[in-house]
């Protein structure tokens, strides 16, 4: 019989879900804003997964949360940090993963992995947002920018602004500093994505780098990241299909593994 | 109103070292204190007194809700208390003539303090409200909440135990610790301790032993008792027997879970007020109860924790509890507040007056593993050794905004451990409680990693 589990990751900004198949087939991905019922947003996306593929919604379903609002998430065998997800989640994204960084929402998180795959070190940013997602959005309301654009204009840039600030209020006004000056667009979005590519090199280089590296979270979708962060570390890393799901799918992951676990008696 | 020195206060060894303390108090005007400030201070010191209540009636409804708590922890609830019976015992010893002297860093011998016939009583406050007054005297002068919190609640006299202090014993280890022990003058007599900061050679040591015997001169003309060989000698062994139960409280946590860590520092805290034997009784009475219940408190899947970094100071219960709500047990600790203070008893060769000063000067000055010593590779030795000992799987080291010399030392320890292979997790918090989701979710990551790496499971 299919074993069926689902991580659900309630970020800061998103809530996105993974359901799994034995845990390691994908039966789908499904995410939404975050909103005050989390609970409601979750339970929908599943239903919308399990009713997508033909599934019985009386399927029985292991589930184990994460993120921030992993405890807002009723009907849960367990719960995990999102550091624990993330990591199990890359190494299912990819089996030689020793490294993974989440450019999340209001988290920067790099999570060191052992052969295991089990987590041996993370480290996180503070109460700092700089190099975030929100802290872009709030370059991309200074620059005047849509999210569509924000993806990959930064790649057509030929020069690359000089953005020395790094909170997000400072790095903010140079910005606009920066547009009266009339420097191009791309120019001083590259520059933001060096500062962040800046940011996460830091954390990784102190944690000691390793290979492979996995690139999640919803900012890792955002190529002029990838390319800047690959400058910065000089090295290639690797980005799954859908970054902002790493941590449902390792959530999901968990969720089989513990649901086998506790099936046999252990 | 300032507190001055009469004429007839003893001159110093030296013209330095007078200009440095009795000089300074005899300044007439208040240097930092305007007549303005200090217009919000009943309205502070109500709000400070009811939050700091409240904090200590929560935690120790915390602490004693926890399963298998020994009933013998009582004693230590009932002195948890700064307004409670503690406070009335020492206003009756200052009725009757007695001196209280404030200490403002762990390198105090207090033994000194205590063979003059004074109490001491430790300064440093963890109360979170008492930062505002402290903030609107300074601004954002970037200085850690310990420190902000102490001169806060002793600006609006929100302590009775500071506000009974006559004098102020107060190292020089960092820059908070010598700008607040000189800001503290402006409201009660301070002895600024020079205390060197670097642990070698000779000037080194003789500095501090002569810094030593300054402190034994103040607080014997402060109390009109000469300290004797006899009552030097008494007060030491009052002390080592304390270390003793303390260090045998310590030897039931080594293996087993006796109790938990929120509490062991508690019993800690308590030493810094209350009456020492009395105390050491207790911790022996809480020994003996451990000993026969045999009680395991907790589960045996909780990783062992081991707590080190900036003070953790009485009501700020902040990163214990986080630690123990997120199922990870703290068995050892490497506080000011709790085993440095503790831990090292002073070792005498010779009981003649000069040998016990040296070995008071010594005992706190070179185990000292303050992060504003260097060298100071005690300090990683330390650690590794009690997390040896203490079976502890991971180091939780917890630094105090602003607490710079923490902060920079847990570089050097966090790389010391990871060749032991023995994780550290590095929280940077205030007094405050709006981190706190923050900071468990970082705690609750550091722990299940711990549960993951021994079952290779997660």
């Amino acid at each position: 019989m299919t074993l069926f589990s689902a991580g659900v990751d309630v970020g800061t900004m998103m809530v996105k879900v993974v359901v799994l198949a034995d845990g390691k087939d994908i039966v789908g991905i499904r995410m939404a804003k975050t909103g005050p019922d989390v609970n409601t947003i979750a339970t929908g996306l599943i239903a919308e997964i399990l009713k997508e593929r033909g599934i019985d919604p009386g399927t029985q379903l292991h589930i184990v949360s994460t993120g921030a609002g992993r405890k807002n998430i009723t009907n849960v065998i367990d719960s995990k940090t999102e550091f624990v997800a993330f990591a199990r989640g890359a190494r299912a994204a990819d089996p030689n993963a020793h490294m993974v960084v989440d450019i999340g929402g209001q988290g920067l998180r790099v999570m060191e992995l052992d052969d295991m795959g089990v987590m041996a070190n993370f480290a996180t940013n503070d109460k700092c947002s700089s190099g975030t997602g929100c802290f872009l959005d709030a370059m991309a309301f200074a620059l005047r920018l849509q999210e569509s654009e924000m993806a990959d204009l930064g790649l057509k840039a030929h020069k690359v602004a000089n953005i020395q600030a790094t909170c997000t209020i400072f790095a903010e006004s140079e910005c606009i500093s920066l547009v009266a000056k009339g420097v191009p667009k791309e120019e001083i979005l590259a520059g933001l994505y060096g500062m962040v590519a800046k940011k996460i090199a830091g954390m990784v280089t102190r944690m000691g780098l390793k290979q492979d590296i996995v690139l999640a979270g919803g900012v890792s979708a955002y190529p002029g990241v990838v390319k800047a962060v690959e400058n910065e570390l000089k090295i290639k890393v690797f980005v799954p299909q859908n970054p902002e799901a790493v941590g449902a799918l390792g959530a999901a992951v968990i969720a089989a593994l513990v649901a086998k676990k506790r099936a046999g008696g252990g | 109103m300032v507190k001055l020195f009469g004429k007839g206060d003893r001159h110093s060894r030296t013209e330095s070292r007078e200009s440095r303390t009795i000089a300074s108090l005899k300044t007439k005007e208040r240097r930092y204190m305007t007549e303005a400030m200090g217009a919000n201070a009943a309205a502070q010191r109500e709000r400070i007194i009811s939050t700091c209540k409240a904090q200590i009636e929560r935690q120790i409804g915390n602490m004693k809700a926890l399963p298998g708590r020994s009933r013998s922890m009582e004693y230590f609830d009932k002195l948890a208390d700064f307004y409670g019976p503690r406070a009335g015992e020492v206003k009756k010893f200052k009725e009757t003539g007695g001196k209280v002297v404030g200490t403002l860093c762990v390198q105090v011998p207090a033994e000194i303090i205590s063979a003059a016939g004074a109490v001491p009583v430790r300064f440093c406050q963890g109360i979170h409200e008492a930062v505002h007054p402290a903030n609107e005297l300074l601004g954002d002068a970037g200085l850690c909440p310990l420190a902000k919190s102490t001169l806060g609640t002793k600006m609006v006299e929100a302590n009775p135990f500071l506000e009974m202090a006559d004098l102020l014993v107060a190292p020089t280890p960092c820059d908070a610790k010598l700008k607040i022990g000189e800001i503290l003058q402006d409201f009660m007599p301070v002895l600024l301790v020079n205390m060197p900061r670097a642990k070698v050679g000779e000037t080194t040591r003789r500095q501090w032993l002569e810094e030593v015997r300054i402190i034994k001169d103040r607080v014997e003309e402060l109390t009109g008792k000469n300290i004797t060989r006899e009552s030097l000698r008494a007060s030491i062994e009052t002390y080592q027997r304390a270390r003793k139960a303390w260090s045998e409280l310590s030897e039931l946590r080594k293996t087993g879970r006796p109790m938990w860590g929120r509490d062991a520092l508690l019993v800690s805290q308590a030493f810094g007020y209350d009456h020492l034997d009395r105390w050491t009784e207790n911790v022996k009475a809480l020994v003996a109860d451990l000993t026969t219940s045999k009680v395991q408190v907790g589960d045996a899947e909780m990783p062992r924790i081991l707590l080190a970094g900036s003070p953790i100071i009485w009501p700020n219960w902040k990163i214990p509890t986080l630690i123990e709500d997120s199922k990870g047990i703290i068995v050892a600790d490497e506080l000011c507040t709790a085993t440095r203070l503790l831990y090292d008893p002073v070792v005498i060769d010779e009981w003649t007056m000069d040998g016990m000063m040296a070995a008071l000067a010594e005992r706190y000055m070179y185990p000292c593993t303050c992060p504003c010593f260097t060298p100071n590779q005690e300090r990683e030795e330390t650690i590794v050794n009690r997390c040896r000992d203490y079976k502890a799987e991971g180091v939780v080291f917890h630094v105090l905004r602003g607490c710079h010399l923490n902060s920079l030392d847990a570089t050097r320890i966090e790389l010391r451990l990871k060749k032991e292979r023995i994780p550290m997790l590095k929280i940077e918090s205030e007094y405050d409680e709006g981190d706190v989701e923050q900071i468990r979710t970082r705690i609750e990551a550091f722990i299940e990693m711990i549960v993951a790496r021994k079952e290779f499971l997660i």
